[in-house]
Parts: C-alpha cells; structure tokens; sequence
C-alpha cells in the first residue's frame, strides 16, 4: 500500500513516501487504518465493517440521522463533539478524525467512579418512551451525545425551539417525538462538567493537528493538502480530482447515487481556510468555515441578515460538515447562504498559483451548476463590505426561507434583502436576491433600481414591486409550481415591506 | 381457583390521572398490579445501545450480497432479458428472474390472514411477462459485495415493448383508459359483469333507503376529495435474507410483521410446503402495514439456491419507495343529510382506491369505518378497486379509513357549520354507542365513541381560546373523529418457569411497538411477578405455534390473550405443585397476586418455583388460540393551526389525541402509539406524497424530497388515553396501534377550513395547495 504525504509548508507535489504513517483515524477510541480503503467509502460502511452496527442506513443521503455518529473537533482552546450523518463522510476525509458511535456509551463511568450499565442519555431515551422500533434510536442517542456535552453559548439568546434543533437531523416515524423532546430538554448541557466523565474530560484535550495523508484505494486516491498552495498544486496537477470540503453534497452523489470519481482532493486539512476575521475592508469568512462554526460566530449585530438565514440551514448533522465555501461552489440555484451574499453584495476571493483575484458573488454563478472559479484556482473565502449608512438613515436587512419543512429542506423561494434607507425613509440603495426562481440565485436588478428613490413603504415601492413581479422566469419541479413560485417573489417583498417600513 | 385479575374489569370505578402537567390523561378503571405501570420495555436496553439485530445486521458465513433490477418503465412488455454479459462479471455467483420461479397458478391462495392470487404474488416479486410500474423487479444479481452485483445488474440487457399506462384513479376509471390488465373484467356486487376496466370490483353496503332519507332531510352536505399514494415511511429499509440448504429447507432471516405470514408467503411463491421453510424475524425498524408483504424474501432464497451460500437483499430509500407496497390513493364522494335539529338521517357515499398494479385495495376497511361514528339508519357506500401503473399497494396503519374519513368529517364538519351547532356537540348528538347498526350489518359491540367525545369537548385544549395570530398569519382549530374495528387472529405462546422464580416467555408476535411489554406485563398480573422477572423472546416459526401478523392493533389483545391463557395454565401446573408440597388437595389452593394460599399457609411464586424440581420437573404453561372478541376503538384528534396566507404554511400548534384503549396495558407506549400516528397524520395531511411526472414516474424517491415530519413540524402532543373496557379481554383491551391514523388528515383540513374560510378537498394540504385554495395563485 502506498501512501502519500505532503510535507508541511512544502510547495512541492505530495510525493510517495515510505516513511509517512499510515493513513488511520479513530473509532470508538480503537485506530482503524485506512491503508488500501477506497476513499469513497462511507464512515456509515466502515463503521458497521468494524461490529458497530448501531450506525443504521435509512438513506444514505443524509436527510434521516440514523447513522448520526460524534466527531470531536477543535473548538475555542480545546474541542467539542458534533453531530455528523456518517453516510455523507468519505474515508478520504476521516485520517486523524475521532469518531464515536452510540456502543462505546455504555458501560459509563460514573463521577464516583462506578460503572454505570447505560449511559444517562440513554437510560432517559428508554425510561421516558424514546424508542419504540428502535432503528433510529442509537442516531437520536448520538445527537442527544452531542448535545449533552455542549455548553449553551454565554450571552446566546435562546433558540425558539433548542429541543428540535437538537433533534431536527433525526427521523422519527414511531413516537411523535414528545419523548425525545423531553429527554432533548433534560439532558442539554447536562453533561458539561462532569468530573470523572472521560467523554467530557476528553474535550479538554486539543485534536492532533490534522495530518496530511492521503487515502489510496485501487484507481482512486483522495488527496488531503494541509496548505493553500498544495492543494492548488494537486488540483493543477490532478484536474480531474473532485474538490470536496464537507462532503454533504458528493457524498450524496457517492452514497446514495453509486457516483466514483478519479481522486478527489479533500479540504478538510486546509486550515488557513477556516478563519473569520474582520478588517478594515469588512468581513472575510473562510471557505472552509462550516455552517455550524458560522453560526456560532455571528449575531444579529455582526451578520443579521445570515443570522436570521442559518437556522433554516439544513440540519445540525449537515450544518457540522458543510462549509462556506461548498455551499458557493455547488452553486445550487437555491442555495441558501448564496442570496445572502449576494444581498450584501459579497466577493469571492479566489486563489490562483499566481495570485489572488475578488469576484463579486453576483458575478460568481456562470450557470446552472458553474462558477467563475477556474481549473487552476481555489475559492479562499468571502468578503462581506461593512455597510455604510447614511447620517440619520438605516439599513435594512431581511431574510426568508419558504420550505414546506422548517429544518432539512430545499428551499422552495428564497429571499435576502438589504435596503439602505436616508434620514428621510427613502431608498438609496437595495439589494433583492431570490433562490429558486432562476437557474442561479440572482438579484432582481431592476427592481433593485426602480426602488432607488422610492420612499419605503407599501405604496411607495408599488411600482418596483410591478416590476419585481415579471423579474424572474421560474419553473416547475417536485417543490412547487411555476405558479405558486412567482407569487412567492412577491408576497416575500410585500412581508418585508410590511415588517420593516416602520422603523 | 380464581385470580385477581379475573375480576370483571368493568366492575371498577373509573378514575383519571393527569400526568405531565395533564399532557397525558388517562381516564382508567381496574386495579392491578403490573397492568397500567410503566416499567423499561424488556428490549429498552439492547435498542438505546445499538445492540438490537435488525434484518440488515444479519451476518452469515460466506454471505453474499444481493441487488435487484428494476423496471425503468411505468409500463411495458418484457420482449427478453439477456442475462450472459452480467454473469461474466468476476464476483457475481447467481443471477434470477421469473423464470427461476415455479409457474405460478392464477388462484386465491389461503395465507391465514387474508390471501391472494398466487400468480399476482409471484409475479410482483419477480415480472414475468409485463412490467406493471416503475421499479417493478425484473432479475437479481447475488456477488461478492454489494457493488458487484449493482454493476452487474446495469449489464442485464432487458428488451421492452413500452405499453400506454394508467398513473391515478381518475384517468383509470375513463372511457378508453388503457388497462393495466386486459384480461380482467369488472366485478360487481359479487356478478362478474364482463365488462372490461381498470376497475377490478366494485362492492355496496346499504342499510335502510337512503334516496329516501335525503328527502326528508332539511340539511345535505356533500364534497369530492382525493388524496395521493403515500408511503408508510419505516426508516428501516426493506431486507431479507435467505438460504436455501442442501436438504432442501429454507431459512430466511428478515424483518417482518408477521414471521408466519412472510413464512407462508415465501412457501407459496416457490412452491414449497411451508414444513420447509422457517423465517426467523430479525429486530423490525418500523412497518406500519408495509412490512407484512414479501417482496425480497423469495428472491433472496432463489439467488442462494444458485449460489449455495447465504444472500442478503437490503433496498435503497428510492426502491423502498418505487417497489414496495405504499398506501392507496382515493377519490371520494360523501353526501350526509340532517334534520334542522341535527339528527343525521342519511349518509352515501362513493370510494374510489388505487390498489396498484394488482387487484386487491383496502376499500372494503374504508366502507366499513367512514359512517361508524355515527348513528345513521339510512346509508350507502359503494366501493370500487381500481388499477393504476403503480406499485401494488399495501397496508398502512387503519388500512383505507384515513382516506375515508378524509372526505366524511370534512363533510360533517360542514354538516355542523349549516346547522351551526358545534363540531364536538354534533358528532355527541349522533355518536354511535352499543347496538348501533354499521353499514356491514351488524350491531355496535360495547364502544367508547360517546366516551371518547365528551373527554374531547371537556379537555382544557378544546375549552381553551386559539391565541393571537403571528402577523401575516390565521388561526384556525378542527375536530374529527375516526374509526378502526381492530381484528383478533390467532395467537401463540409458551410460558416457562425457572427455578429463580422468573419466567420466559416465548411468543411468535414481532415486536413492532412495545408489544414484548405489553404480552409480558399481561402474564406478570396473571401470574403474580413483576414484569422485569418476565422474559419475553420473539422467536422462529419452528419454535412457537402459529401466530398472526403484528397488524390490526390485534398485538396486545390477541397475543396478550394468549399469554394470559398461557399463564393459567402455569398457575394451574404449579397449583397442584404447591399442593403436593403441602400435601393438600389442589382444590384448596388458591392463587391470588403472587402468592399461593391453603388455609393460613401461603408460598410466594418464587419459592414455588423453587420446588418444582421434587414435585415433578419444569412447568411450561402453553396457548395457541383464536379469539374472536375483539373490540373497535374510537380517536378524535383536536388540532389549531396557524397558516401564513403570503406563503401557505400551516404550522401545526396544538394537538390533542384522545382514544378508547380500552385498557392502557403500559400507557407510555399506549401515548406512544398516539403520538406517532398523529405525527405520521400531520405529514400525510401537510406534506407528504407520491409526487408524480407525467409519466407517472415517482420524482421524490428521496426522504428529503418526501418529507416526513421532522420534530420541528409536530408539536408536543397531548394524548387522553379513555378506557371503556372491551368484554372480549379480561383486562379490557382493545388495541390502540390504528384509530389514532384515522382522524388526522380531516382534523388538519377542518382546522383550516376555520383558519381560511376554504375547503380543502385534496392531500397534501401543502403550501401551493393553500394559495391556490385561497385564490392568489
């Protein structure tokens, strides 16, 4: 077996080595080796190739949680368990990851020292009515896992529903969930330091740093660049390789579509690209930033509008893995994040071998499905520009996802306004972005233009409105029809009239 | 000797006891010992630790993995199939089609429940000639891994004759419709008409003179509805696995609600005696109806007879859906007539079911529940199967009388709104109670109906005002109520006592919702034990008499009574033990929670088993029976909605479930059984449905493009568990698995219709359905 390594901060091409380790990560606190595993096989497979068959298929697409398992991952100066769908996540991705399945919680340690047969999520899953077929139970329990060992963020205000954010990722079809809403509520954060409890004593301990192994199997290697430069050398080198950073979207091509690739070139390593940072030109959010770790970071004061978005962002198993910049590079027509940066009129900045290029988002979708980014390039992150108001004036920012599911689902429309408004109430500056009206997220530029001047409010933004209405051309699919579509376009503007006229 | 638990139950008074800040009521009688506590389900543990062994967990020796071809066609003809390139792929060891079947007679074949056209069967496991519906299963490939065998399969050249195709109810029942089969003729009222249609039968149910009831009546209410194929959901895909030993036995490992009847299936589609076939149920993840039907369990065996090793066949989420048996569409016509002072005087009604790509709906269940509430001396409903391009359908929960009850408490919903009289006031008014007629002709047994709606009109969510709506929102609340008769079945088990005192119970019912607790608990009262010292095992079809399958709501009742009976007989057994050791006569022995009695000696059943070694060996107390006193169960669901009018939403905010168990033998999985069909209620009502192109392809095969409702859709569920104790059961059980699907659908839609003002008369209410109700779009 083969493996290749990239040393660290080295310019050249991964080259093979004899001397690299072997490619392994852990599981249920045993290293498996990943020497010869064909990178597009799932966490989900390897799991149950190990005995853990508590790590159930559904789907294998990600949309039901029974094979929910627990990462641990860096975060603040020691780690956190997250909640990840092991269907969605490639071996190419796991070297140095730790994983946990729901066998390796129990027997528990107890804080005294005595061994406990289940552990407390457990035992409140099966005292309170939680299970009843059972299928999806050890992927609720890794949810709950999660959850337990998270603290609630100081200052955060709380969610509208903290239980069914815990549980939203978990398909339930025998309980109606009340149980398992209960023990959601109980058991949040009841573990936070809980002295004696190895799983909460390990969260002090930082993660290795990532290693840069690649993952070879017979005709497929998955390459794991630790660097900007690697990885922008191995695309060039390797222009057929698949980029992948969470994951969420090819591993459902792999998982549930039987899809293979040549090699793919994971990103999951790389990480100068998981920064947020704000300087004097606005926000810069790095491509490998998850969903999960932007929504941590942003508040209704420094991102309101992506703030008031993320919550309908997948689930919490899709918001751990999926990033930033996989969400802008899958360029769906309705990806959510997308209408937000194009509202606050986001760059991309994008990396080539020979320097750094920013392209507007609103110039990012080239069709359906293409960006600008070129065969030699690697999206590094966006920018938000601060907003500039004028004296006496205000902004405007407003957001609304319409799906017939609040949590993991497609949006049907999406919309993401930013109105500037003078000390006088009237536009001088807007920003309409929609998704799932149009091939790509696309603004509404004209009725952008005709509200410029326009005083905000019902009958002041009449005639951009009538405008608006005949912007976008949508279409019919398994989602919503062309009609219910174009009426959404405009209801939408009309809410957000109707919330925000009155300052 | 008598026991306490032979008490008439209905002798107690009946109390009620509020739990979780009233969340969960129960309005009980009896007084017992282990029934109505809520102790940890015996399989609690092996679940919450992932240690349960589901179908697809099954590990064999040399196993081999399996893949099926499927039809890409909705319909067409099977000119050949070319299997020599698949069979060259290093890896495959056996591949099958139809052909690898006995030919299959085209007969109604006896499976114990039921029953079915052999032919029908046979070929919906493996098309012979035809391919009836997209996903049909055509050939399968046995390999060394699962990929092996999908690459494979995408060699098997298979030449079609693309047929015309019939993709719902209404193009089906056209003039000139193409047919599904064209052999077939239109039965009616039991006379074959000999008129060729897609409309397989077409039964009635009339008592009284209806036309002439309609006349008198001062107030008519009528409305069409439909509503669309829907799946039940299990997140546990279909598998089997099988082998096929050298002496000529079969053995296959699956997860199933009725290990006999898979048995039995099995058998019959390979021509087998069943004495050579044993299925050996695995852990089942979720059936609701769907898992009753063999589908891999016949191709599994056959790809093991021609490999000689073990084959293992799990679908994918898209197969699920396309190739096994959803539940039916419908299209329904209800008309209801009352007197000005809301008397209902008469009903008619005309139900339309898909069955599929075969013969054989679930419309006779939806003709026999859609008028049972209610008291009605004059009423009709005519009934027609009908044949569509799609899967053959299959049950789920209360088989056909959510559908029914669709179209009916829309129409008595607004029944009540002519008359302006409340919804709960007027169902009262004319509740069906004992002696009722039904539409089937016989006379309501004791029921709970009238029960059941005034612990609805009394619950504090009924009597409670809908709050203020969100901006841009309205608020609506709707009430229906439902029906579902429950079945009884035959029922086996073996209860053996050990030395420690504990008993194992070994029961053929598979274990779909708790029903390990609710057997077990059932024979701990009996026999005076706690049920943690009961140890229930679900086992194989040669280890216990034969058992129907976990459907029906029959579980608790049937099985519970044949764990009772099995009880007596061990007490009986160690009766005349305890009098041998005491050297008395049987006769003055009694029994009574726990203890044995002889004048003022008493022996607990622990030490009794102690000394069943020098009294005569083990005890084993056993039951297989057939009983037929089930009794039928009233819900009612109260829901309020909040609807967003710009986007078409409707949320969900209250609900409340209220259901006649009869007994709550453990009511945590009574509530649960309430709780999950009301949550799989909402997502039939709001969001899920067998979306179709025009070519009648299914184009949400995905579990997100499907949507079932997530914990975010449902809200906290309220649940009234009302006990009116069934005479059929000593402890009074009903079952509780299948009335609670029944009123959902129409709940949600009359909650709407007080929200919007508009009726909704198709499934899914969802949000482009609630504009376009509303007029702007």
């Amino acid at each position: 077996m083969s493996v290749r390594e990239a040393g660290a901060g080295s310019s050249a091409i991964p080259v093979r080595t004899r001397t690299a380790p072997p490619p392994s990560f852990t599981l249920n606190g045993t290293a498996v080796s990943l020497e010869g595993i064909d990178p597009h096989e799932t966490l989900l497979e390897l799991a149950r190739g190990q005995g853990y068959t508590s790590v159930k298929e559904g789907c294998a697409e990600g949309d039901c949680g029974a094979c929910t398992v627990a990462v641990r991952q860096t975060f603040a100066r020691g780690s956190t368990y997250r909640a990840v769908v092991s269907c969605l996540t490639l071996a190419g991705q796991l070297s140095g990851v730790e994983a946990w399945t729901a066998e390796a919680l129990s027997p528990a340690p107890l804080p005294d020292g005595t061994v406990e047969d289940l552990h407390p999520l457990q035992a409140a899953i099966a005292d309170g009515g939680g299970t009843q077929c059972g299928y999806c139970t050890p992927g609720f329990a890794m949810s709950l896992f999660a959850a337990y060992y998270t603290a609630p963020r100081p200052g955060a205000a709380p969610e509208g529903d903290p239980a069914g954010e815990v549980l939203a990722g978990n398909l339930c079809r025998c309980t109606g969930y009340r149980a398992l809403r209960e023990a959601a509520t109980a058991l949040a954060g009841a573990g936070v330091g809980r002295s004696g409890d190895p799983f909460w004593e390990r969260l002090a301990r930082p993660m290795p740093p990532h290693p840069s192994v690649s993952v070879e199997g017979r005709d497929v290697i998955a390459f794991r660049p630790s660097t900007i430069d690697e990885a922008i050398q191995l695309k060039i080198a390797h222009p057929e390789a698949r980029i992948v950073a969470g994951a969420t979207d090819v591993g459902v091509e792999v998982s549930r579509g039987g899809r293979r690739f040549p090699a793919f070139i994971m990103l999951g390593a790389v990480d100068q690209l998981r920064d947020i940072g704000r300087d004097d030109t606005g926000l810069r959010i790095g491509a490998g930033v998850t969903i999960a770790e932007l929504k941590v970071w942003v508040s209704p004061v420094t991102l309101p509008l992506v703030h008031r978005l993320l919550p309908w962002f997948g689930s919490r198993q899709i918001r751990n893995r999926a990033t930033v910049g996989g969400n802008l590079m899958t360029a769906s027509p309705v990806g959510d994040l997308s209408v937000a940066w194009l509202a606050l009129d986001a760059k991309a900045v994008v990396q080539a071998r020979t320097g750094t290029r920013t392209v507007p988002i609103s110039r990012f979708f080239t069709g359906y499905r293409q960006t600008v980014v070129g065969p030699n390039e690697l999206l590094m992150a966006v920018r938000v520009p601060p907003v500039v108001v004028p004296p006496g004036g205000r902004r405007v920012e407003w957001a609304h996802k319409v799906a017939r599911r609040d949590r993991v689902d497609i949006s049907t429309v999406v919309a993401a306004f930013t109105v500037t408004l003078n000390d006088r109430g009237v536009v001088t500056d807007a920003r309409l972005a929609y998704g799932g009206v149009a091939p790509v997220p696309a603004r509404a530029a004209r009725a952008e233009s005709a509200l410029v001047g326009a005083s905000w409010d019902a009958d002041g933004t009449a005639a951009a409105r009538a405008v608006l209405a005949t912007e976008f051309a949508p279409i019919d699919d398994v989602r919503a029809s062309v009609s219910y579509r174009a009426r959404l376009v405009t209801n939408l503007f009309d809410r957000c009239v109707a919330e925000t006229s009155a300052p | 000797m008598t026991t306490t638990a032979d008490r008439p139950a209905t002798s107690s008074p009946t109390r009620v006891i509020s739990i979780n800040d009233g969340a969960n009521i129960i309005v009980s009688h009896g007084d017992y010992a282990v029934i109505g506590t809520r102790p940890v389900r015996h399989d609690g543990v092996d679940k919450v630790t992932g240690r349960a062994v589901y179908g697809g967990d099954t590990r064999l020796n040399g196993l081999l993995f399996g893949k099926v071809l499927r039809s890409p066609h909705v319909h067409a003809r099977i000119v050949s199939i070319d299997t020599s390139k698949a069979r060259a792929v290093p890896g495959v060891h056996a591949i099958v089609t139809n052909a690898d079947l006995p030919t299959a007679e085209d007969r109604e074949v006896n499976l114990g429940e039921g029953g079915g056209n052999l032919k029908y069967m046979s070929d919906n496991v493996l098309a012979s000639d035809l391919v009836l519906y997209k996903g049909h299963a055509i050939a399968a490939v046995a390999a060394i891994n699962v990929h092996v065998a999908e690459a494979a399969c995408a060699l098997i050249e298979v030449e079609y004759e693309v047929l015309p195709a019939v993709h719902e109810i209404k193009a089906a029942i056209a003039e000139g419709a193409p047919l599904v089969h064209p052999s077939l003729t239109t039965k009616s009222l039991g006379k074959d008409t000999g008129v060729h249609s897609n409309i397989t039968n077409h039964a009635r149910l009339q008592i009284g003179d209806p036309d002439a009831a309609f006349a008198r009546a001062d107030v008519i209410a009528e409305g069409e509805f439909t509503t669309t194929m829907v799946h039940q959901g299990y997140i546990e895909p279909t598998n089997a696995t099988a082998m096929w030993y050298a002496d000529g036995k079969v053995t296959i490992w699956t997860s199933t609600q009725g290990s006999f009847a898979a048995r039995d299936s099995t058998a019959q589609i390979l021509g087998l005696p069943v004495s050579r076939v044993k299925a050996v149920p695995q852990e089942i993840g979720g059936g609701f109806g769907g898992k009753i039907n063999v589908y891999l369990e016949p191709v599994a065996a056959l790809l093991s007879r021609a490999s000689g090793r073990p084959v293992k066949l799990i679908m994918t989420r898209a197969e699920v859906f396309q190739a096994t048996g959803p539940a039916p569409g419908s299209y329904s016509k209800v008309k209801f007539g009352a007197t000005k002072d809301g008397r209902l005087v008469a009903a008619s009604a005309e139900i339309y079911m898909e069955s599929g790509a075969y013969p054989g709906s679930d419309t006779g269940a939806a003709m026999r529940c859609l008028y049972s509430p209610y008291k009605i001396d004059d009423m009709r409903v005519d009934g027609y199967d009908v044949l569509t391009n799609r899967p053959k359908t299959a049950p789920y929960r209360a088989p056909g009388a959510p559908q029914a009850a669709f179209a009916s408490e829309q129409v008595i919903d607004d029944l009540a709104r002519k008359l302006g009289m409340d919804p709960v006031e007027f169902r009262l008014l004319n509740a069906a109670h004992e002696g009722t007629r039904l539409v089937n002709g016989p006379l309501h047994k004791k029921v709970g109906g009238i029960e059941v709606l005034e612990q609805t009109k009394a619950h504090a969510h009924y009597q409670s005002d809908l709050g203020t709506p969100s901006p841009g929102t309205k608020r609506g609340r709707g009430v229906a109520i439902g029906y579902w008769f429950n079945i009884g079945l035959p029922s086996s088990v073996a209860i053996s006592v050990n030395a420690d005192g504990s008993v194992t119970l070994v029961e053929g019912s598979t274990d779909i919702g708790g029903s390990r607790a609710s057997i077990a608990m059932q024979a701990a009262e009996i026999l005076g034990v706690r049920a943690e010292d009961v140890r229930p095992s679900v086992v194989d079809t040669d280890s216990i008499g034969y058992t129907g399958v976990t459907g029906g709501s029959r579980t608790t009742y049937a099985t519970g009574l044949a764990a009772i009976e099995a009880a007596r007989h061990v007490i009986a057994q160690m009766t005349a033990r305890v009098a041998k050791v005491w050297s008395v006569s049987p006769d003055e022995v009694s029994h009574d929670h726990g203890a044995f009695r002889a004048g003022t000696r008493s022996m607990s059943f622990k030490d009794a088993a102690g000394h069943l070694d020098e009294t005569g060996g083990p005890i084993t107390g056993t039951a297989s029976l057939d009983p037929q006193g089930h009794g039928g169960a009233f819900a009612t669901v109260t829901c309020d909605v909040e609807i967003d009018v710009e986007t078409g939403k409707t949320q969900v905010l209250k609900w409340t479930i209220v259901q006649d168990a009869g007994k709550a033998i453990h009511p945590s999985y009574v509530e649960g059984q309430f709780q999950g069909a009301s949550a799989q209620g909402i997502g039939w009502a709001l969001s899920e449905e067998y979306f179709m192109n025009s070519k009648g392809e299914m184009t949400n095969t995905s579990l997100l493009d499907y949507r079932l409702p997530t914990a975010f859709d449902v809200p906290m569920i309220n649940t009234v568990i009302v006990e009116v104790p069934n005479p059929g059961h000593p402890f009074g059980v009903r079952g509780v698995g299948e009335a609670s699907i029944v009123p959902p659908m129409a709940a949600v839609a009359n909650a709407i219709r007080d929200a919007i003002g508009v009726r909704m008369h198709a499934l899914p209410m969802n949000p482009g359905a609630i504009l376009h109700a509303l007029g702007t779009i």
